[in-house]
């Protein structure tokens, strides 16, 4: 991809039978679409004529995709950076709910328990004497929270 | 070769003012309105001609193409096939399968045909012309440039297909400033590119 053999400005440098080969700056202003129409029909005469300007016009065409393919792939990273805070918002948004919600249903499920939960009596005493348990039941988890180890409720809302 | 029914000959990009929003424009040529045709047609020709030349094909003949090309886009719009009109990538993309074929008819090999894979969803400058390590360096080098400087790049050389004029309205500077700018980053991203060849 490189272009030694010419400097920009180089159109006086040298010549291609009786007449200039087209500089550096020249070929960039075509592909640029910055040149007048007559100096295009000029670089467009030349080249029909010279092989060797043709193939760097080429060259000077291929680094326009080039540089096509670099700004899309910025533009595609800046979107992706953009992007990323307005995802990262719902999730942390989502997470708080998600949170407030099983907070909620703890404390419901341990105010049923409250009211359901048969309370030791005299009648029972093994379930009076029942050590706490643990288990993956949120129910039994609660209850076993709520009654101490000598059968007596936590006054925790009462 | 057929001749534009349009009469467009040659396009500069960037020369006149900006024109109407290129959606509208598309839409309204989508419904089949010549004017807005001829103004897309001014506004991407000169894309679609240097996207050739970059695949190999001399110019007089990337023009031809290029003109075919519209023609055929023109063809199927007539015939209700076209439903969306992303510019200039629809008309490169039709251009390159026509000098893809012309190429076949008469034995030739262009730049692009060994990897050209239309089912590839990359952008065609990436499928082979472009090494990866140039692209990078290219991107690291563009990364580092003034935001205002990046900006007025990214716009010009984009998928929205802008010109220099358009570019110009948009950030608030001069048609000259914002050739000025490219001029400047791209001979950065040149070196930046060539660095790695040597």
């Amino acid at each position: 991809m490189s272009d030694q053999r010419f400097t920009p400005n180089s159109r006086f440098a040298r010549a291609c039978g009786s007449e200039l080969h087209l500089s550096s700056s020249e070929l960039e202003a075509f592909v640029l679409g910055a040149l007048d129409p007559a100096g295009a029909a000029r670089l467009e005469a030349h080249v029909a004529a010279c092989a060797e300007c043709q193939a760097r016009l080429e060259q000077e065409a291929r680094l326009e995709l080039a540089f096509a393919a670099v700004a899309t792939r910025t533009e595609a990273k800046r979107a992706r950076e953009e992007e990323r805070p307005r995802r990262a918002l719902p999730a942390a948004a989502f997470g708080v709910l998600a949170m407030a919600a099983t907070l909620a249903l703890w404390v419901t499920v341990r105010g049923v328990d409250d009211v359901h939960a048969p309370a030791p009596t005299a009648d029972d005493p093994a379930a009076a004497a029942a050590p706490p348990t643990v288990s993956a039941d949120a129910s039994a988890f609660t209850a076993s929270l709520d009654t101490q180890a000598d059968g007596s409720r936590l006054g925790v809302r009462d | 070769m057929t001749t534009l029914p349009l009469g467009i000959s040659r396009f500069f990009p960037g020369q006149g003012a900006p024109g109407a929003a290129a959606p509208d424009l598309a839409e309204r040529a989508l419904r089949g309105d010549e004017a807005a045709w001829n103004a897309l047609i001014a506004r991407h020709n000169h894309r679609v001609v240097v996207a050739l030349v970059a695949r190999g094909l001399p110019l007089e003949r990337a023009k031809d193409i290029a003109q075919e090309a519209w023609l055929r886009l023109l063809e199927q719009q007539r015939a209700g096939k076209l439903r969306e009109l992303k510019l200039p990538a629809l008309a490169v993309t039709q251009a390159t399968f026509l000098a893809l074929d012309a190429a076949r008819r008469d034995n030739k090999t262009l730049a692009l045909e060994e990897g050209f894979d239309a089912a590839d969803p990359r952008p065609l400058s990436e499928q082979r012309l472009i090494g990866e390590q140039q692209l990078a360096r290219a991107e690291q080098v563009l990364s580092k440039c003034s935001p205002s400087a990046r900006r007025v790049f990214t716009l010009v050389y984009g998928g929205g297909g802008l010109s220099h004029a358009d570019v110009a309205a948009k950030v608030g500077l001069s048609v000259q400033r914002v050739r000025q700018i490219v001029c400047e980053v791209r001979k950065e991203l040149r070196e930046a590119m060539e660095d790695g060849d040597e």
